[in-house]
């Protein structure tokens, strides 16, 4: 067991602890049937139980096992690319429409990750919308977000 | 007969044009999703689903269960090219696969692998198609407390696709469980973990949370590792001679006896089919000292066995309800969202989509060794899209993916928060399918539950003494033990397989 397991079963264990009170809170049975809350108690009780369990299992662990959550590497910078895009993205799609947003998402992901030009990253980006509007818009008439454009 | 009749009926649905247009588009499609590695079946599935939203029921299904199965065949290519497997079901195939590469026969390898994918998937569906109908019939006598103890059944799949760790996979599996319940209760109108959000009533999303889980966190996984390096090497002729081809004949019989068997067991996943028929050729062969080296039955009997398991693992989930394997659980969720209720009835009730399906997948497993042996090279191709090109837009489709199901920013978001926690999840080494497992199985068991109690009017020996509930609960407890001695086996297995190929080099 390592110290990212104790950090999860922790985290695991509050969030367990508050969702068995809430399930309790909804009344556990009614007539002769389970009520609101039984089915959540059960689970939120397992998970509770079992971050208990991974605890305890923890405790002996010895520090050469131990892994922390750092990023190694490459890996935080190639994050801090993704999770803002994902973040902004649905907002973007929100005001722009799903085309134009979803253009800006590829262009900023293809220059920040892939390290490509602004204009190779904002030409691929248009062709690989383009194709999505015409294959899912087009044929397939999805309703994706339109925005002002239209689109 | 019956079934040779229904089958008939089967055909007429599979090569209707459009059905068998969207089988090859799936069997396209899913070839890609294993050849490119970082997308495996499962998240595959869950991020082309939305595409079908569109169509008939039969034919979404038909497009689905072929990427699934295109899947399987495809994922050997990056094992045998790049000594890195494209799902897990290929990790055995890398052993010989690479080094066959290595050699100068990546050609041979990968027609190999075709062809016993062929005649291992083609023979899983005659089993499919004989052991489906008769299992159904039994299962018809089921009533709420036996349905409850098939979901239980179900439940115990979470022992075996725990990873590592059971107390962490059953804990997941209890998140995802209780995760099922947040919404309006189906039963008293009651809304629960709803915090006052209208938008949360309706739950969430299983395809928005299995997007998020499985596409969505795969991409920041595999954006965050250093890319792989594809093996240059003339690929040559795809297919083995002849000699090698009746040396397999035995092999493909029994991967796909294995593949089968596996695929019908809660948790028997491709990944165990393939490590045990590899493990057993090894045992068999008169020379295991080639088995590491490329032994091209090294190659055979992975692919055979984790392409059968397909046929194997559609007999519980269309005859139950019951998915063995989190592919198979989000393939469920897809025929429910069609309308369909995976279960006894199916096969009463919608003989057409059944029987379509299993005609459809004879002719899928043609159409993708038409697509396997020439397009070889075009597949090892596609291996040269560098990976930052590829993973925005597999996001986007993630994002159409959650989108589309019920045209919501909202179920966007919930893809985007569990995408974070799936990835979260992976990095700290906590299975995920456990969470999609509970996810689905939980709004069926807590309705089997309630309907026992009411039927019974709150008496809970209504569980043990019906007579199928009661061998129902035994199987579970056989399913419990039976996941703890196989995750022995396979551990021992893959530490005498590390061992062996270590002692060669």
């Amino acid at each position: 067991m390592t110290r990212v397991d104790r950090i999860f079963a922790l985290v695991m264990l509050v969030f367990g602890g508050l969702a068995c009170l809430e399930s309790i809170r909804m009344g556990l049975w009614k007539g002769e049937v389970p009520g609101s809350g039984f089915f959540p108690l059960v689970g939120a009780g397992g998970m509770t139980l079992l971050a208990m369990l991974l605890l305890i299992t923890s405790r002996g662990a010895s520090p050469g096992e131990s892994k922390t959550l750092v990023f190694q590497g490459n890996e935080l910078k190639q994050l801090s690319g993704f999770v803002p895009a994902l973040l902004f993205y649905p907002i973007f799609v929100h005001f722009l429409g799903f085309a134009p947003a979803s253009v800006l998402f590829l262009a900023v992901l293809f220059r920040r990750s892939g390290r490509y030009g602004w204009i190779t990253s904002l030409v691929a980006s248009f062709v690989v919308v383009g194709v999505l509007h015409v294959g899912l818009v087009v044929l397939l008439k999805a309703g994706l977000p339109k925005g002002p454009l239209g689109l | 007969m019956d079934a040779f009749h229904s089958l008939l009926t089967g055909f007429h649905v599979a090569l209707n044009p459009t059905n068998l247009f969207y089988c090859f588009a799936g069997c396209f499609l899913g070839t890609l999703i294993g050849v490119l590695p970082g997308i495996g079946p499962a998240a595959g599935i869950a991020i082309l689903i939305p595409i079908t939203s569109g169509l008939e029921s039969t034919t979404a299904l038909i497009m689905l269960a072929g990427i699934y199965y295109g899947a399987m065949y495809g994922g050997s290519t990056t094992a045998i090219l790049i000594n890195l497997p494209g799902e897990a079901g290929s990790v055995a195939t890398v052993l010989d696969g690479y080094q066959m590469a290595r050699k100068g026969r990546a050609g041979p390898a990968l027609g190999m692998s075709a062809i016993s994918s062929f005649v291992a998937g083609t023979l899983s569906v005659i089993g499919l198609m004989l052991l489906a109908p008769p299992l159904a019939s039994v299962a018809l006598a089921f009533g709420p407390p036996e349905v409850f103890f098939v979901m239980m059944l179900g439940m115990t799949i979470v022992m075996s696709v725990s990873g590592e760790s059971m107390i962490k996979g059953l804990m997941t599996g209890c998140f995802g469980l209780f995760i099922a319940t947040v919404g309006l209760d189906s039963q008293t109108g009651a809304t629960r973990f709803t915090f006052g959000n209208w938008k949360l009533a309706a739950g969430f999303d299983v395809i928005s949370v299995v997007v998020g889980l499985f596409g969505i966190a795969e991409i920041l996984s595999t954006a965050t590792k250093p890319e792989g390096q594809v093996f240059h090497t003339k690929l040559g002729s795809t297919l083995p001679t002849l000699q090698e081809l009746k040396a397999c004949v035995p092999t493909f019989g029994r991967c796909t006896l294995i593949g089968f068997l596996v695929g019908l067991l809660p948790g028997g996943n491709s990944a165990i089919a393939s490590f045990m028929a590899y493990d057993v050729e090894k045992k068999l062969s008169k020379h295991p000292e080639r088995f590491g080296q490329g032994a091209i039955e090294g190659v055979a009997a992975p692919e055979g066995a984790n392409n059968s398991v397909t046929g194997g693992s559609m007999v519980p989930m269309l005859t139950l309800g019951v998915p063995v394997s989190a592919a198979m659980a989000i393939l469920m969720g897809a025929m429910m969202i069609h309308g369909l209720r995976p279960g006894p009835l199916l096969f009463e009730q919608n003989p057409n989509f059944v029987w379509g399906l299993i005609a459809s997948m004879y002719v899928g497993n043609v159409m993708l060794l038409v697509l396997n042996l020439p397009l070889v090279g075009f597949w090892a191709k596609m291996l040269k899209i560098p990976y930052p090109m590829l993973a925005p837009i597999v996001l986007v489709f993630c994002f159409i993916g959650a989108y589309t199901i019920r045209d919501n920013l909202f179920d966007v978001w919930v893809a985007v928060v569990f995408g974070f926690v799936g990835y979260a999840m992976q990095k700290a080494r906590y299975p995920v399918a456990p969470v999609v497992l509970g996810l689905i199985l939980a709004p069926m068991m807590e309705d089997a539950l309630r309907q026992s109690l009411s039927i019974s009017r709150g008496d809970p020996t209504i569980f043990f003494t019906r007579p199928i509930a009661a061998l129902l609960l035994f199987l579970c407890v056989l399913s419990i033990a039976g996941a703890i001695l196989m995750r022995r086996r396979q551990s021992k297995a893959v530490q005498v397989l590390v061992e062996g190929a270590q002692d060669e080099k």
